[in-house]
């Protein structure tokens, strides 16, 4: 509950303030204050040190799995305001506005790892959503970005219709005409025709808002007409927050009709795994290239909703947490370059050493290379299928598909150190010496959490 | 004392990768190549002196010198164990061995940015020896991986022009393959049976060892894991990478990628493939005569009509590793014994012949055989150097080669007609490469590039002399390598009921 309150009211606080401190640098110091506060007001949370106390008929429900999720993704967002807290800033004339747009999403996290009614599902992912729809047009001479921030208004607008059909399909038809999602009793009576077409409506709401094919067509235009911050906030905490969302509902209700469900969250991961791998290979710009990977890991990661087993939610939890850091990592990089080709990395290794180093940890973690998070990430997901047995083609899938996906992340690798540079050097910008420690930090992370996977892990246990 | 503390397979590991590191700090060329030179061979002296822990006189100490185990994700049945038994002292010497021998004869050339260069080379020393040393499936498969990556930008930076692609390819190839093991291992897992307390299943090597695998899981898995190990070897269809990976590479690479890399293929089916799927193995055990008699005669006759130096030892070598695969794969106690010795001899015979034919273009500056000639009347000392090799690699009698490719033959004599034709026109191929390489590139008029040529350093004749007594030793006392594939060929044959 504290994160639920904090960022709310420091959004708020942000957006009244900002009228004090325009056109001024002291927005970003507020917004990392703030998130600081965030970040150690839920960590106060999650030893057990609630600030608030809220009933609310149980609506939100606090868990320990939720919380570890909303430090990931506030500390991801803290990295994104570190390392790019001057993009926010001049994305538009409204600096602090954008800031507090961030801290309302964040509010739509927090709401959506621990709602406990589809209401509050619902009312979760909209509040992370609607503020998106903003940031990504904030850039108002980008035409490109109009254009994202419309596409996706108007298909999440849709899917969101269709979430919340599916929600009233399945309150109308349990038994019970129960919203909470621990009471709605499937199973118990004969699944009827109106809860199937509720949770394949629900599904499909999800697996939109997570970007998963075949409901992925809105990810590439968005990642590549934005503002490369936010596509970064987008693909690290906004869809990481959505996925945790769509995990709890599919464990917790219907986690009882699980055979009526799988084969099509089968069928929905092989495809984006299939069609995000495949169609990253062909692209030019390195954000729409980023934009089909965030598909295909968003495909990987259900492979943890299907084995459905404790080795795979660690596999899911430093999955995300991998995921999350890669992706804050390479879109600060390609912020920093000049062109989002291939071209722009060119030489980097001669360049700048330092962040071609970095930014080749980041991408084999990306990858899933041994010795790096997103390996064990990925194994322990294939760990959770494996021991269900039976699920053999599906790892053969899988496993190809990620040795498919290093195709493109090593493109970037051999561009960078086995090419020259295609700009001249005054055409690159400086990185800040601050710029590159973080960088190095969030590498260092990767590989600690590479070597020593339960510093992460065992916090879900809690 | 040591056994205590530190154990011989940690040394050989850490060793190389703890002298990288202070090499990457280091700013002169000069000593970059000192410190690099001294780890090779602190390495290759650790290597010989675990060799004598490996007598029955210190048997009683035995598994506490040579046996470490960390936890590592123990909640799924894996720990960081490592190990050297039989085998593994028999490839981690001569992954020791043939890098002091590369880093020797390649001291006099230089590289851009050498402290990278050596680093990296020290590191992929580290990372072959690991997967030599590694107990666990899932540790074999880190290291495994990280050879690759390694592979990968050793290739890229420092190979010629072209060379991204020919990288990019090897990683892809290899890198698929690797996955497809992963895969097959993860296919295993729910079956093995648990050796620690903490986990419902393991990842240790001996826990597969003793698990039961059905008829119908060992064929899946048995599939997936030989591709990546008949990439690795490589076998035809899966050999492509090869020759333009090892042309493209700068030579030290090159060198290690032919002799080293390669027989890590080789291993992986000696220590799991074989012994853990021998219901699958026998089903596929044809398929494998024949996929190796095609890569040895097909890449015999492409290495013919080659006229770059690079590239003819390049699909040599192919035709030679797939004579050893026929001799691991064959099911024989005897065939299988001198497989695996002669998986050793491809290791030091290769790389031999690599460091002739880096020498004759570090004088000459040529590599095509159209350019060469006349090399014997100019350099005497590197065609006798040259004419040791090529006894080695046809097989006479007093090289290692003769006693494994004779008793290859022995074996299989009973075994697969395919698979003995096929043997015997390797050996014939084989021997008429050599013959055309002497012809041309040693005997004949002297070409101009070899007149102006200049002579051997001190380091290459040492270097040369020491390939020559290791060939002499394996062929006058093969006993003392055989003797410690001795216990594995055993468990295989156990398993295999052959």
């Amino acid at each position: 509950m504290n994160a639920i309150i904090i960022s709310g009211v420091w959004g708020v606080a942000m957006m009244l303030g900002g009228v004090l401190f325009r056109r001024s640098h002291t927005t970003v110091f507020i917004a990392i204050a703030g998130m600081i506060l965030l970040l150690a007001g839920n960590l106060m949370e999650f030893f057990s040190t609630p600030l608030f106390s809220f009933d609310g008929f149980e609506m939100l429900k606090v868990s320990s799995f939720g919380l570890h999720f909303n430090t990931i993704a506030f500390f991801g967002t803290l990295l994104i305001f570190l390392l790019n807290g001057k993009d926010i800033e001049t994305l538009g004339n409204h600096s602090a506005e954008y800031f507090s747009l961030i801290f309302f999403s964040l509010c739509g996290v927090s709401v959506a790892t621990s709602y406990n009614t589809l209401l509050t599902l619902f009312l979760g992912i909209e509040l992370m959503v609607v503020p998106l729809y903003f940031l990504v047009g904030s850039d108002n001479r980008n035409l490109k970005g109009i254009e994202a921030s419309l596409k996706m208004f108007l298909t999440g607008a849709f899917f969101s219709a269709i979430i919340l059909m599916g929600i009233a399909l399945i309150y109308g038809g349990n038994s019970l005409g129960s919203m909470y999602i621990t009471f709605i009793s499937l199973g118990k009576v004969d699944v009827n025709p109106m809860i199937m077409t509720g949770m394949v409506l629900l599904l499909a709401g999800m697996a939109f808002k997570v970007s998963a094919a075949p409901f992925h067509f809105w990810a590439p235009d968005v990642y590549d007409g934005t503002p490369t911050v936010v596509s970064s906030f987008l693909s690290a905490v906004v869809q990481v927050g959505a996925f945790i969302a769509f995990y709890k509902l599919f464990s917790t209700t219907f986690g009882q009709i699980k055979p009526q469900w799988q084969t099509l969250l089968v069928t929905v991961a092989v495809l984006s795994m299939v069609i995000g791998n495949v169609t990253a290979i062909f692209q030019q710009s390195i954000k729409r290239m980023l934009a089909y990977a965030v598909i295909a890991q968003s495909g990987f990661l259900l492979l943890g909703l299907i084995s459905f087993s404790d080795v795979g939610r660690e596999g899911v939890v430093l999955f995300i947490g991998s995921y999350a850091l890669g992706m804050i990592g390479m879109f600060a990089v390609i912020s920093r370059l000049p062109d989002y080709t291939i071209d722009g990395f060119s030489g980097l290794g001669k360049l700048n050493p330092g962040v071609a180093l970095f930014t080749s940890i980041f991408l084999l973690s990306l990858t899933g290379i041994p010795l790096t998070a997103g390996f064990l990430g990925k194994l322990y997901l294939l760990l959770g299928l494996a021991a269900g047995q039976g699920w053999g083609w599906l790892i053969i899938i899988a496993s190809i598909s990620m040795a498919v996906s290093a195709v493109y992340y090593f493109r970037i690798i051999r561009a960078m150190y086995f090419r020259e540079p295609v700009h001249p050097v005054e055409g690159v910008p400086e990185m800040r010496v601050s710029f590159r420690w973080l960088l190095g930090i969030i590498a260092a992370i990767l590989i600690l959490l590479g070597l020593v996977p339960d510093i992460l892990t065992s916090w879900i246990y809690y | 004392m040591l056994g205590n503390y530190v154990t011989f397979p940690e040394l050989l590991l850490w060793i190389p990768f703890v002298m990288g590191l202070i090499v990457l700090l280091l700013k002169s060329a000069k000593a970059v190549k000192v410190v690099s030179l001294i780890s090779v061979w602190l390495t290759l002296g650790v290597a010989v002196v675990s060799l004598v822990y490996a007598l029955p006189a210190k048997e009683a100490d035995y598994w506490n010198y040579n046996n470490v185990s960390y936890y590592w994700l123990r909640y799924i049945g894996s720990s960081f164990t490592l190990g050297l038994d039989g085998i593994s002292h028999v490839f981690t010497l001569l992954t020791s061995l043939v890098f002091a021998l590369v880093f020797m004869v390649t001291s006099g050339s230089s590289y851009e940015k050498p402290n990278a260069f050596y680093a990296m080379l020290l590191f992929w020393q580290s990372a072959i020896t690991g997967v030599f040393v590694a107990f666990d499936v899932l540790v074999f498969y880190f290291f495994w991986i990280i050879v690759l990556v390694l592979t990968f930008f050793l290739m890229g930076r420092w190979g010629d022009s072209w060379k991204t692609g020919f990288a990019f390819k090897f990683f892809i190839y290899q890198f698929t393959g690797a996955l497809l093991f992963l895969a097959a291992v993860l296919i295993l897992y729910p079956y093995t049976v648990p050796v620690q307390a903490d986990s419902a299943h393991s990842f240790t090597i001996s826990a597969f060892f003793i698990s039961p695998f059905l008829a119908g899981v060992q064929v899946r898995a048995f599939l997936l894991m030989a591709i990546p190990f008949f990439v690795m070897i490589p076998i035809f269809p899966f050999h492509t990478w090869f020759p333009g990976s090892s042309a493209r590479s700068p030579y030290p690479v090159a060198m290690i990628l032919g002799s080293v890399m390669v027989i890590m293929g080789l291993y992986g089916m000696i220590r799991l493939a074989i012994p853990l799927f021998s219901i699958a193995f026998e089903k596929f055990q044809d398929v494998i005569f024949i996929l190796c008699v095609v890569s040895i005669v097909y890449s015999g006759f492409i290495a013919l009509i080659q006229d770059d130096l690079k590239r003819l030892v390049a699909w040599a070598s192919v035709t030679h590793v797939g004579i050893a695969t026929l001799g691991v794969c064959s099911g024989n106690a005897v065939a299988l014994a001198a497989g695996m010795f002669e998986t050793i001899n491809h290791g030091i015979i290769i790389a031999g012949l690599w460091m002739v034919m880096f020498i004759i273009e570090a004088l000459t500056g040529k590599r095509s055989i159209s350019s060469l000639g006349g090399i014997a009347k100019k350099s005497p000392g590197l065609a006798v150097f040259f004419f040791f090799v090529l006894f080695a690699v046809v097989g006479l009698p007093l090289t290692g080669s003769f006693y494994a490719k004779w008793h290859i033959l022995e074996g299989l004599a009973g075994v697969s007609t395919v698979a003995l034709v096929g043997l015997i026109l390797g050996y014939l191929l084989t021997l008429l490469l050599m013959i055309n390489i002497a012809r041309k590139v040693f005997f004949g008029t002297v070409s101009e590039a070899v007149a102006m040529a200049g002579s051997m350093s001190v380091m290459q004749v040492i270097a040369l002399v020491l390939v020559i007594l290791a060939i002499l030793i394996l062929g006058i006392y093969p006993d003392a390598v055989t003797d410690l594939f001795k216990a594995s060929v055993d468990n295989i044959i156990k398993r295999t009921g052959g």
